[in-house]
C-alpha cells in the first residue's frame, strides 16, 4: 500500500511539472495569437484611412466592430467612443483637456493591462503619437511602417516560442521526473 | 450645443480659458483670429479687437497645432482636400481660414499646393444663418410662376452670400427643387456630409465639388428646378451654368463686383451681362452703424435698371 502511494506520488509530481511546462508553452502561443489580432486591427485601420479616408473616429469605429470587439477591437472602440466625446452612459461627456496621445496610453494601459512587452508598448504608444496629426500620405507611412515593425515583433516570438516551447516542455518533464526520484 | 460651446470645443485649452472671459459679448464675435506669436484677437462688429487677458494672450505654435488637431478631429489625413484649398468647415457652420507654409507639388504646368504645414495663422469665422434677410427681395425675383435667373453682385465680406442662403431656404420653402454646388461649404455648411445651415426641405447639396463639374452633376442626377452656387468666375463655371440653362434649369449665383460697371469689366460674366443672360441682378451693399448692420438690396432688370430697392437690419 506504502508502494503504491509512493508511485502514485511520483507519477502527480511528474504530470503536473509536464502540465506546467505544457501550460507556459502555450502561454507563448496565446501571446502569439494576441500579437497576430493587433497586426490584424492595425492592418485594417491602415486599410480605413488609406482607401476610406475615414475620420479617425469613424474608422477606430469600424475597425473594431469589424474584428469582433473583443481585446484589441474593443480598445479601438473605447477610444473610438471617448474622441467623439461619448462615454458609456450615452450622456456627453467631454474628454475637453485631453489629448489623443493621453486617451491613447490611458486607454492601452486598462485593456492590457500591463500584459504588453516594452517593445510592443513603446511600438504603439509611438503609433498613437502619430495618429490623426499627419496628412494622408505621411499617416499611411507611418501606419505602415508601425505595422511592419509590429510584423517582425511577431516572427521574432515566434522563433522564440518554437525553441522556448519545446525548452519549457522538456524542463517541465525533466524537473517532474528529478523531483520524483529526489522524494522516492 | 450653443454656439460658443462649438467654437470652444476646437480651441487649445489655453484659448478657451482666454476666451471665457468675454462670454458676455460672445454674440458680437465675428471671428476668432490666432497668429503665432501674436496676442489672440476676436472681430466684433468689423474691428479687431484683443483678448485683454492679463494683458493679452499671446498665441503659441503648441496652441495653434493643438487646435488644428481637434479642428480636425485628429484626422488631419480626412481633411487633406480642405487644407490644401485653405479651410476647414466645423459643427455648426463655421468656417475655419487656414494660412502657413504652403508646400506645393511640381506639375507639368508648374506648381500646385500640396499642403500647408505648419499652419500657424487660423481665422475662425463664426457662422450666423440671417434667417428672413431674403424676405423682401424674393418677392421681386419671380413672374408669376417663374423664376427669374438670378445674380448677386456685391464685394467680399458684404453679405452676397448671406443672401443666397437665404434665398435658397425661401424658394425650397415654396415648393421648388434646389440643387447646390457648395465647392466651400459656405452656404450649406455640411459637416460629415449633413446640411448645418437650414436650406429649405427641397435642397439637395453637392458638398466640396467643384463648381462646373457640380454643375453637370446635379443637372444629370438630381434634376433640380433651380441651381443655385456661389461665387462663379471661371470659365469653366460660365459653360456649366449655360448648360445649366439649356437644360430648363433656373439659376441663383453669385459673383464678386462692387458695382455693375465692374461686373462689366470682367470677362466671362461681363459679356453675359452684356447679352442679358439673367432676368434680375441684385447688388448689395452694408453699412454699419454702431451695433446695428444694414443691408441695401438694390435689384435690377435684365438691362441693370434698378426696379427696386429694399433694406435689411441685423442687429
Amino acid at each position: 500500500m506504502h508502494a503504491q502511494l509512493k508511485w502514485i506520488g511520483m507519477v502527480l509530481i511528474v504530470a503536473s511539472c509536464s502540465g506546467l511546462g505544457v501550460q507556459l508553452a502555450h502561454l507563448c502561443v496565446e501571446r502569439i495569437r494576441q500579437c497576430r489580432q493587433v497586426e490584424q486591427c492595425l492592418q485594417r485601420l491602415l486599410g480605413e484611412i488609406r482607401f476610406h479616408q475615414l475620420p479617425l473616429e469613424a474608422a477606430l469605429l469600424e475597425t473594431g466592430k469589424a474584428l469582433g470587439n473583443q481585446g484589441f477591437a474593443d480598445f479601438f472602440i473605447r477610444l473610438s467612443r471617448r474622441l467623439t466625446g461619448i462615454c458609456d452612459s450615452g450622456e456627453q461627456q467631454a474628454d475637453e483637456d485631453v489629448t489623443l496621445v493621453a486617451l491613447w496610453q490611458e486607454e492601452l494601459d486598462r485593456y492590457l493591462e500591463g500584459s504588453l512587452l516594452q517593445e510592443e508598448q513603446e511600438l504603439l504608444l509611438r503609433l498613437g503619437q502619430e495618429l490623426g496629426t499627419l496628412d494622408l500620405e505621411e499617416q499611411v507611412r507611418s501606419l505602415q511602417h508601425c505595422l511592419d515593425q509590429w510584423r517582425q515583433h511577431i516572427e521574432g516570438l515566434q522563433r522564440k516560442v518554437e525553441s522556448h516551447g519545446r525548452l519549457y516542455r522538456g524542463i517541465g518533464v525533466s524537473v517532474g521526473v528529478f523531483l520524483a526520484i529526489l522524494l522516492l | 450645443m450653443g454656439r460658443q460651446e462649438e467654437i470652444l470645443r476646437v480651441l487649445a485649452p489655453g484659448l478657451r480659458a482666454a476666451l471665457r472671459t468675454m462670454s458676455s459679448c460672445w454674440d458680437e464675435v465675428e471671428e476668432i483670429r490666432l497668429r503665432v506669436g501674436q496676442p489672440l484677437a476676436v472681430t466684433r462688429y468689423g474691428r479687431s479687437v484683443f483678448v485683454e487677458e492679463q494683458g493679452g494672450h499671446p498665441v503659441t505654435m503648441e496652441e495653434i497645432r493643438d487646435t488644428v488637431n481637434l479642428l480636425s478631429s485628429y484626422s488631419r489625413y480626412a481633411f487633406e482636400d480642405k487644407i490644401r484649398q485653405g479651410f476647414l468647415t466645423i459643427q455648426g457652420g463655421h468656417r475655419v481660414g487656414l494660412a502657413g507654409r504652403v508646400i506645393l507639388e511640381q506639375t507639368a504646368d508648374g506648381g500646385m499646393v500640396k499642403t500647408i504645414s505648419p499652419i500657424t495663422f487660423l481665422n475662425i469665422r463664426i457662422a450666423r444663418q440671417m434667417i428672413g434677410c431674403a424676405d423682401q427681395v424674393l418677392p421681386l425675383l419671380w413672374e408669376r410662376d417663374a423664376f427669374y435667373d438670378t445674380l448677386l453682385i456685391s464685394p467680399p465680406g458684404m453679405g452676397k452670400t448671406t443672401l443666397l442662403r437665404d434665398l435658397i431656404r425661401l424658394v425650397s420653402y415654396q415648393g421648388m427643387t434646389v440643387g447646390v454646388v457648395d465647392e466651400r461649404s459656405e452656404l450649406a455648411a455640411c459637416y460629415q456630409g449633413i446640411p448645418q445651415n437650414d436650406l429649405g426641405p427641397r435642397t439637395d447639396v453637392l458638398d466640396g465639388c467643384l463648381k462646373a463639374e457640380g454643375l453637370m452633376m446635379m443637372v444629370r442626377t438630381m434634376a433640380p428646378q433651380i441651381l443655385a452656387v456661389d461665387e462663379v468666375g471661371s470659365e469653366a463655371d460660365h459653360h456649366a451654368l449655360e448648360y445649366a440653362m439649356h437644360c430648363g434649369c433656373r439659376l441663383l449665383v453669385t459673383a464678386h463686383g462692387s458695382s455693375w460697371e465692374e461686373a462689366l469689366q470682367r470677362p466671362c460674366l461681363g459679356r453675359w451681362l452684356e447679352e442679358g443672360r439673367f432676368g434680375r441682378y441684385v447688388l448689395i451693399e452694408k453699412r454699419i452703424l454702431g451695433k446695428n448692420r444694414m443691408f441695401r438690396y438694390q435689384v435690377c432688370d435684365q438691362k441693370g435698371k434698378i426696379i427696386a430697392s429694399v433694406q435689411s437690419n441685423n442687429e
